[in-house]
């Protein structure tokens, strides 16, 4: 049928994708070919940037918008001809979309009453059970438009869990909020996706967001997966150049070289001799053109007299972030390129100093300077393997 | 979203009418169905046919009908009765801009300043403008028919006798009557230019007028260079309605003058309305009405482009 | 009115004793502005503000000394304004309130020296007339008209504006012209071809034609206005209610129609103003059967069979106006919102 997932294959898939596909005109595809699948209970977060795809991808699993081809199948059932209602979903917006003339208890019911027919004692319990669980109850008899942000988010939230859907679609849940109260209602979702065990679909632009609340996440770019995996494999064995730049604050270093064979070195942004496992790994290239990639946790900074272990390059302090334990150093290396660099808080770096910048080659992730695929990552411990993408 | 002429057959099942109702109305004609029978009935077909009478020599007493051609296009233009209605409309027009405009600012920025300011007096002000706006035209051209009366209740003449002028003949002096029409017409169309500016005033950002009081502009540089660069969009589309406006007014003249006297008054619809009605003449009413269709679609380009600047802003 | 007319007056003439003679009188156009001031300073408006000012900044009289300044040019424009709005009251108040009076003077009562706004004696008498005349007629078929229109035209306009907001179907923005291009046409234009339109049609004499006749007219307009107050309302609220089990039409009727009451407010009272006082097309067709008449039409041949009795065409015109002016005044609070915001689409 397709491809499952190796690392979440405990019962079958629960939601899941199959080859979707959305055309809005012959120029403009927004989901192009992708496939997910979802075991129960998980919670998969889309990311990517904005245009990527995710939100027309969560309107098709919504039934809002009718896919141009593809399978959709919750439970095991085809749901593309069917209406959303049908679908036994429920979804959160960005906006929280909450109707500015009901009261929260009616904006919750409202579902409950336009899909069945529960007498209206068992709505008004259901109701207030799901505004109990979000602790809300004070709230039921206001308007949206006396609530604050997190107190919508709350009522579009119980909207959500009072139909018990088989699957939670969250647009951009968090975006209208400030940064405390995203952080705060970011762990109340997870708790609440937890708890009720319910099947769920997250859709950020933010990949800090990504990283924190996903059991997996898909990593969207012009309507193609790049990478599904574990906020973790994401993080350390990027499929390509694009997931390695877009996840991970701040960005990878990318340097673009050519790898010259007989020399066994890396030449262009930066001179950088390979070693074995490097030369091996560049020799698999399309082309000599490559990308080096480094984390700015990798790099060590020196003094311009000090000793260094490994290849280093010179260059000069332009800015240093600190951010509290850590700071970031941006170093113009004499070369030409601009290097962010990681370092403990209070290290000695003063910016427009010279030094030196130590990148050990057991750090570096390779990749193809044409495709963008990536050809090497640095070793780790974890068990965590990549999950190859369906997109190429 | 759905788009249109996507009609895949029915599902079978039990939900088979909803079914139906509910793929009827994800389509878009059955919303515009009433909208579209209304104009084309009650709007395109009258057009046409106005455009089909003015080639056709028809008058509304005889029964034979022969097309024409431009003849009636013609006549018009050569006849003097049709350049004196033109140079009396342009002048109605004309003035009815400046003035409507005019009062409409002012009353529109004391107004604004009034409420800014908590002065009493600016709500009874707007209801009193408002009060003319809502009055029906044909009342409102009776009302100034009372008020400019010679004898008896007119009471501008009374009150211009206790000065010792008059009695005024407004409406039997051709000059007087045209002033009087302006008067009425202005009196009737102040409100709507003074609504449309005072929204104006209402969206322009006062940090605007922050950032003019910080680099020590003065009350009039403020208004020159702040509220009226701000506004002109907002004039401008408010001259083109009252343009449009004026051009078709109708039915104030009709009560309080009739064109009268002789052709003194007589704007374009008075014109068009003699010619079908009194002289009926269907085809050659039917040319002037074709004439103030091409003005109207004119204006209505101007008005468009007006709009684009608008959204610009 | 009158009343706050003259207490406007009396503040007027004061302040502007005390502001001539410390500044020139300036222009009406540059001075009736001044929205930053009441925005920045809302407190210094209405208290006294030199006093408070010095109150609250003790040993800054540069300070003082300009706040006097800026408070005398504002006592000044203060007086203009009440100049202004006693001229705007009496030009705009005044004709109405004459043709009320003028309509219940008695027979003989000419104006008299010194002039007399309210009539000695109360006569109905011109009433009597007017009501002999069909005025119940006028009226209850003007009342039919406007409110069968106004609903007519809101129910074809919404789903309308509707369909304009919320689907993207091929030839929308042609449409969309179309709708505009018809709505800055004026009616006047086809009076011409109309009788000969509406016999074809069946519709020449009845009230329903004439109906059908408004919706065609007024709907372009009302389109337009409503389109807007629904592109106002985020899409994403159809989306949860389609996702909450609602068609289009239930979407329509339980979630957005409430949103968009305002606008359909707006619409209502331009409309109504409209309809009601709408008089080439209506006299066109229903011109020649008396029973049918509008108000517009019974005060219009009123007047031309009664030409010279000015009393009579001013109760014929009180008539005409009173239901109208009396439902303006009462909701004058929602008419100037809903005015203001209708502003931008035109008449």
């Amino acid at each position: 049928m397709t491809a499952r997932d190796p690392s979440n294959s405990d019962g079958s898939p629960h939601l899941e994708l199959q080859d979707l596909r959305k055309e809005y005109s012959e120029r403009v595809t927004a989901v192009d070919g992708l496939s997910l699948s979802l075991s129960r209970g998980e919670l998969l977060v889309m990311v990517g940037p904005s245009g990527c795809g995710k939100s027309t991808t969560l309107r098709c699993i919504a039934g809002l918008e009718d896919p141009s081809s593809g399978h959709i199948r919750i439970a095991g059932d085809s749901v593309v001809d069917r209406p959303p209602e049908a679908r036994n979903i429920a979804m959160v917006f960005q906006n929280y979309a909450l109707y500015p003339h009901k009261t929260a208890r009616q904006n919750i019911g409202f579902g409950l009453r336009m899909t069945t027919n529960l007498p209206g004692e068992t709505v008004r319990e259901r109701v207030e059970d799901a505004a109990e669980t979000l602790g809300i109850t004070d709230l039921l008899e206001k308007k949206p438009a006396s609530l604050s942000g997190g107190q919508q988010q709350r009522v579009a939230l119980g909207r959500a869990i009072v139909r018990d859907p088989d699957v939670f679609l969250l647009d951009e849940p968090l975006s209208n909020l400030d940064a405390t109260l995203r952080s705060e209602m970011r762990t109340e979702i997870q708790t609440l996706q937890r708890e009720l065990n319910v099947t769920t679909v997250y859709v950020t632009h933010d990949q800090t967001e990504a990283m924190t609340i996903g059991d997996r996440i898909a990593v969207l770019r012009d309507g193609r997966l790049q990478q599904l995996g574990t906020p973790m494999s994401c993080y350390h064995e990027p499929a390509n150049r694009f997931v390695a730049s877009f996840i991970g604050e701040p960005s990878m270093n990318l340097l673009e070289c050519q790898f010259d064979r007989p020399n066994r070195s890396f030449e262009g942004a930066v001179n950088y001799p390979a070693d074995d496992e490097l030369a091996t790994a560049a020799a698999a290239a399309t082309s000599p053109e490559v990308t080096l990639g480094v984390r700015p946790e990798v790099p060590t900074l020196f003094g311009p007299e000090a000793d260094a272990t490994g290849p280093t390059f010179s260059g000069t302090v332009d800015v240093v972030e600190p951010v509290g334990e850590r700071s970031f150093v941006y170093v113009t290396l004499e070369s030409g390129p601009q290097l962010v660099v990681a370092t403990t808080g209070g290290a000695p770096v003063r910016e427009r100093e010279p030094l030196r910048v130590a990148v050990p080659r057991d750090g570096v992730h390779l990749f193809d300077g044409v495709t963008g695929e990536a050809l090497r990552h640095p070793a780790r411990d974890e068990r965590d393997r990549p999950v190859p993408s369906g997109a190429d | 979203m759905a788009t249109a002429g996507e009609d895949d057959s029915v599902e079978s099942g039990i939900g088979r009418v909803t079914d139906l109702v509910g793929r009827l109305i994800d389509n878009p004609l059955p919303w515009l169905l009433p909208t579209l029978a209304a104009l084309a009935v009650f709007q395109l077909y009258p057009l046409v046919e106005a455009v089909r009478l003015s080639l056709t020599n028809e008058v509304l007493t005889a029964t034979g009908t022969e097309f024409v051609g431009l003849e009636n296009y013609v006549d018009l233009f050569t006849s003097t009765g049709f350049w004196q209605m033109v140079s009396v409309t342009a002048v109605f027009a004309v003035s009815s801009i400046a003035l409507h405009t005019l009062f409409g600012l002012i009353l529109a920025l004391a107004i604004d300043y009034g409420v800014r300011r908590g002065l009493r007096g600016h709500l009874t002000t707007r209801v009193s403008v408002l009060l003319a706006w809502i009055v029906p035209g044909v009342i409102i051209g009776l009302i100034w028919k009372v008020m400019l009366v010679e004898s008896q209740l007119g009471a501008v003449n009374y009150l211009l006798g206790t000065v010792s002028i008059g009695p005024v003949p407004f409406r039997s002096d051709p000059t007087l009557a045209l002033v009087s029409t302006i008067i009425a017409g202005t009196w009737r169309g102040t409100a709507f230019a003074m609504i449309m500016i005072y929204g104006g005033l209402q969206r322009i950002p006062q940090r605007l007028y922050e950032a003019a009081r910080i680099d020590g502009a003065g009350r009039w540089a403020r208004f020159r260079h702040v509220t009226l660069p701000q506004l002109k969009p907002v004039l401008f589309v408010t001259i083109v309605l009252v343009t449009i406006y004026a051009l078709n007014t109708f039915d104030l003249i009709f009560a309080l003058t009739n064109g009268g006297p002789g052709q003194a008054t007589e704007v374009f619809a008075l014109f068009m309305y003699r010619k079908a009605f009194t002289d009926y003449a269907l085809g050659e009413g039917a040319a002037v009405a074709v004439v103030l269709l091409g003005i109207n679609l004119l204006l209505t380009v101007v008005y468009l482009y007006a709009f684009d600047i608008g959204a610009e802003i | 009115m009158t009343e706050d007319h003259d207490r406007a007056e009396d503040g007027g003439s004061g302040d502007s004793y005390d502001g001539a003679r410390n500044r020139p009188p300036r222009s009406d156009g540059g001075t009736a502005e001044e929205p930053a001031a009441g925005g920045s300073r809302a407190d210094g408006g209405t208290t006294s503000a030199s006093g408070t000012v010095a109150e609250r900044l003790p040993g800054a009289p540069l300070e003082e000394a300009r706040d006097a300044l800026a408070d005398t040019d504002r006592r000044l424009l203060d007086a203009v304004v009440y100049g202004l709005y006693a001229v705007a009251m009496l030009f705009f108040a005044f004709p109405v309130l004459w043709i009320v009076s003028a309509s219940v003077r008695p027979q003989g009562e000419l104006l008299t020296f010194p002039f007399r706004f309210i009539p000695q004696e109360v006569s109905l008498t011109a009433y009597q007339r007017v009501f002999r005349e069909g005025m119940v007629t006028w009226l209850f078929n003007s009342t039919v008209i406007t409110l069968v229109g106004v609903g007519s035209i809101i129910a074809v306009s919404v789903p309308a504006a509707y369909a304009f907001s919320r689907f993207r179907f091929r030839g929308r923005r042609q449409l969309l012209g179309l709708v505009l291009l018809f709505q800055m046409i004026s009616s006047i234009i086809i009076i011409v071809p109309l009788y000969s339109v509406m016999t074809t049609l069946g519709l020449i004499e009845t009230r329903v034609g004439l109906i059908l006749l408004y919706v065609g007219i007024q709907t372009p307009f009302s389109i337009w206005l409503l389109k807007g107050y629904f592109d106002t309302i985020p899409e994403e609220l159809d989306y949860a209610a389609r996702i909450d089990g609602c068609n289009r039409l239930q979407t329509l009727r339980h979630v957005l129609l409430r949103p968009i009451a305002p606008g359909i407010a707006v619409v209502a009272i331009f409309n109504t103003v409209f309809l009601w006082s709408e008089f080439v097309l209506a006299y066109t067709v229903l011109g020649s059967e008396r029973s049918l008449y509008t108000i517009s039409i019974g005060v219009y041949e009123f007047q031309s069979q009664f030409g010279n009795d000015w009393r009579a065409i001013a109760a014929a015109s009180v008539v005409g106006m009173l239901p109208l002016v009396t439902v303006f005044i009462a909701l004058q609070r929602y008419f100037v919102k809903g005015l203001i915001k209708g502003s931008l689409k035109g008449e």
